[in-house]
């Protein structure tokens, strides 16, 4: 993953916690990186140990750390200057998650170490659609759930995030019910 | 080939020029970077032209057809960038803006979907954005490893600073355990007390190898150490060094050699006090791992030029050796070629660091060649000046040896501590001289109104009147009443950078290092007694002694 991401989860954690949690987690998870680069790549067994260690010293589930990491992610990029860039995708949120895998692709450009998943919205009602969520990378789920609500609320939505399991077993790749999009 | 949609979908910034230089079939972004552009605008109100042709005027304009074209709007300052091409006799504009900030898209509420899908520019903007956090993030990690970096020498300095205190601190009462036990030695002893004694001294003496080599550890990491610049003989110096070591190498059964080129110079310029701590290191340890065979030590030259002079020092032994992947760390601190050796051996692993050290500090170079089960050859080169053989060597003091005193001296001592002035009065008494004791400067100052001793000895550190003020007291009386110029030797436990010069600067004359041995005050009186300036002297007062 690239240093973006786990800077992202060092503010995470130093914001809600303190700097003093973030430092027990970083020699925890064996990390001696002292400060993450954005555009650096780090090998993804960092970020899995960073979110471990993060369960354990906040004595919670890693799912809900990861939620709680992916609902602050949207507004860490947003201060960290790639606001603009989820502007610029779309004023609506059902039009900046059509243009989600444009926006990877172009961002992978950048980044060309990305391994960005892939992404489709079906549409099942007026105010519902399912998001259709293919990565490479496992365990993200709560990762996602906790994105998506991050998007809902930077678009002003009451947003009701779902990770469907049936429809997910179904499908052989993560779906998502989206209500109030 | 293409129609109007294609290049509408592919130049969404697209516009034609009429002949009369208006702005025709104007691309769907257009107006978000140029807003006061409308169907029939006249390009020069809208633009200026920053490269190419100077005027948006048609015919001036197919003359740079080839070439690529800036165009500023007036109005937003945005620059478009592109070039001009003639469609079916019209120009037409084909390019996009340019910009070098991503915020300044949202600023002109520009979307992606304002550009074309091949249009790089967008992209280029996030990785400026991500370049630019990139260096942000590589700065503040540079800020942090220098604050890390100040941090570890803070430490650093302060276990520099607490070896040398605390060297210091053990050097002076072991000053007092090795003269009284050279005292102790002295006077009628049985077989048992007599090696007990020996066993003190030699204990004694090793305690207090350790502890100098710590505190020029302290000093070497410090850059507290400053280097004697003063003529010595090479030769006579390896010479004395090699020959301190022959009853070490016949009561071990080895050879012990000496070969010098005949061509070696008499005199160079340099620290012969710190050449030899080198030597007697390197020698030792070729000793030391020795077991049989031969220690050879072999001194040559090269002139450099008319001032300079390359010397080389060989010791080169057929003892243990060292490992190939050992060879490399030798000369780091705590290191030796393995654990066995400091259990086997002993030592500190100090010596050959503070060996390289100072050799690099005299601007040489030390190196090391070895083979396991052969032996190891240390190569020292050292670049130096030639000396004026006319001076006499300064630094290397040869010790005089049991030649007595050509005349009993007075010696005035100024010490603080009770120990340390009764082993100064005996030492100086079995020498034959007078002494008189001090307190301290005060004290010192006071007994000179009445006494012109040959010398002084000044402890530095003291109550009252420490010997610097002392020092200073004594050369403005001197200089005020016309008295003849007493030479005073320092004599603390203090080896620290500056302390010399302050010594110096205070008047004194000399500078010697605690403990002080018999050998360095036989010499310290040889040099500074018996000489022609007492010629001024006025006759001598009689004197308290010790």
């Amino acid at each position: 993953m690239y240093g973006l991401v786990n800077k992202a989860i060092q503010d995470f954690v130093t914001r809600e916690h303190g700097p003093e949690a973030w430092e027990r987690i970083r020699v925890a998870a064996e990390v001696d990186v002292l400060e993450f680069v954005c555009m650096s790549p780090y090998p993804d067994d960092l970020t899995y140990r960073l979110v471990a260690a993060a369960a354990d010293e906040l004595a919670q589930p890693a799912e809900t750390v990861l939620e709680g990491f992916g609902e602050y992610w949207i507004r860490f990029s947003a201060e960290e200057g790639y606001g603009e860039l989820m502007h610029m995708w779309g004023s609506s949120l059902e039009e900046f998650l059509g243009h989600m895998n444009d926006l990877h692709a172009r961002i992978s450009m950048v980044f060309p170490e990305l391994r960005p998943p892939r992404i489709r919205c079906e549409a099942l009602s007026d105010d519902m659609l399912a998001l259709h969520y293919e990565s490479d990378r496992p365990g993200l789920a709560p990762f996602v759930t906790g994105l998506l609500r991050g998007l809902g609320k930077r678009f002003g939505r009451a947003l009701q995030v779902h990770h469907d399991a049936a429809r997910t077993a179904e499908a052989g790749h993560d779906v998502f019910l989206l209500h109030g999009v | 080939m293409l129609n109007r949609d294609h290049v509408a979908e592919l130049f969404p910034f697209f516009f034609r020029l009429d002949d009369a230089g208006r702005l025709r079939d104007l691309g769907a972004s257009l107006r978000k970077v140029v807003p006061d552009a409308e169907e029939g605008s006249q390009a020069e109100a809208l633009f200026l032209v920053k490269r190419s042709a100077l005027r948006l005027d048609p015919a001036a304009l197919r003359e740079h057809l080839d070439q690529l074209v800036l165009l500023e709007s007036r109005e937003s300052g945005v620059m478009l960038r592109g070039r001009f091409l003639e469609v079916e006799g019209r120009l037409a504009f084909f390019g996009s803006p340019w910009f070098r900030e991503l915020a300044e898209l949202e600023g002109r509420g520009l979307a992606f979907s304002d550009f074309a899908l091949h249009d790089p520019m967008p992209d280029t903007l996030v990785l400026l954005q991500a370049v630019a956090a990139s260096l942000r993030d590589t700065a503040r990690l540079a800020e942090r490893l220098r604050g890390l970096r100040d941090e570890a020498e803070r430490a650093n300095q302060a276990k520099t600073d607490f070896l040398a205190v605390m060297s210091h601190e053990i050097r002076t009462p072991l000053n007092v355990v090795l003269g009284m036990t050279e005292l102790l030695a002295d006077t009628p002893l049985d077989d048992d007390q007599r090696r007990y004694v020996d066993a003190v001294e030699g204990n004694s003496e090793m305690l207090l190898r350790l502890i100098s080599n710590v505190l020029d550890v302290s000093k070497l990491e410090g850059s507290q150490l400053d280097l004697e610049r003063a003529p010595f003989d090479p030769r006579r110096l390896v010479d004395d060094v090699v020959a301190g070591f022959g009853p070490r190498a016949r009561a071990k059964g080895l050879a012990l050699r000496f070969e010098a080129d005949e061509a070696l110079p008499t005199r160079v310029l340099g620290d012969a006090a710190r050449t030899r701590q080198v030597l007697l290191n390197l020698l030792g340890n070729a000793l030391k791992f020795t077991h049989a065979g031969a220690v050879a030590v072999r001194l040559s030259s090269t002139p450099v030029d008319d001032e300079h002079v390359q010397l080389r020092l060989e010791v080169e032994d057929t003892g243990i050796g060292i490992a190939e992947e050992k060879l490399g760390a030798i000369f780091d601190r705590f290191v030796q070629a393995s654990s066995s050796t400091t259990r086997r051996f002993g030592g500190s692993g100090l010596g050959l660091h503070i060996a390289r050290s100072l050799v690099e500090l005299m601007g040489g170079e030390l190196g090391v060649r070895s083979r396991v089960g052969e032996g190891t050859c240390f190569t020292l080169d050292l670049r130096l000046e030639h000396g004026d053989p006319t001076r006499d060597s300064r630094t290397v003091v040869r010790p005089p040896g049991d030649v007595p005193l050509a005349a009993p001296l007075e010696v005035l001592v100024v010490e603080d501590t009770p120990d340390n002035r009764t082993l100064m009065g005996r030492f100086l008494a079995r020498e034959g001289c007078g002494v008189t004791l001090a307190c301290h400067g005060a004290e010192a100052l006071e007994r000179l109104e009445e006494l012109t001793p040959d010398l002084i000895l000044m402890d530095v550190e003291m109550p009252v009147m420490d010997g610097l003020a002392c020092a200073a007291a004594i050369r403005e009386r001197e200089a005020r009443e016309g008295r003849p110029r007493v030479p005073i030797v320092a004599l603390t436990a203090h080896a620290l950078r500056g302390f010399r010069e302050r010594c110096l600067e205070a008047g004194m004359d000399a500078f010697l290092t605690k403990p002080l041995q018999r050998a360095q005050l036989r010499a310290t009186l040889h040099r500074w007694g018996p000489k022609a300036s007492r010629l001024s002297a006025p006759a001598r007062c009689s004197v308290g002694r010790g």
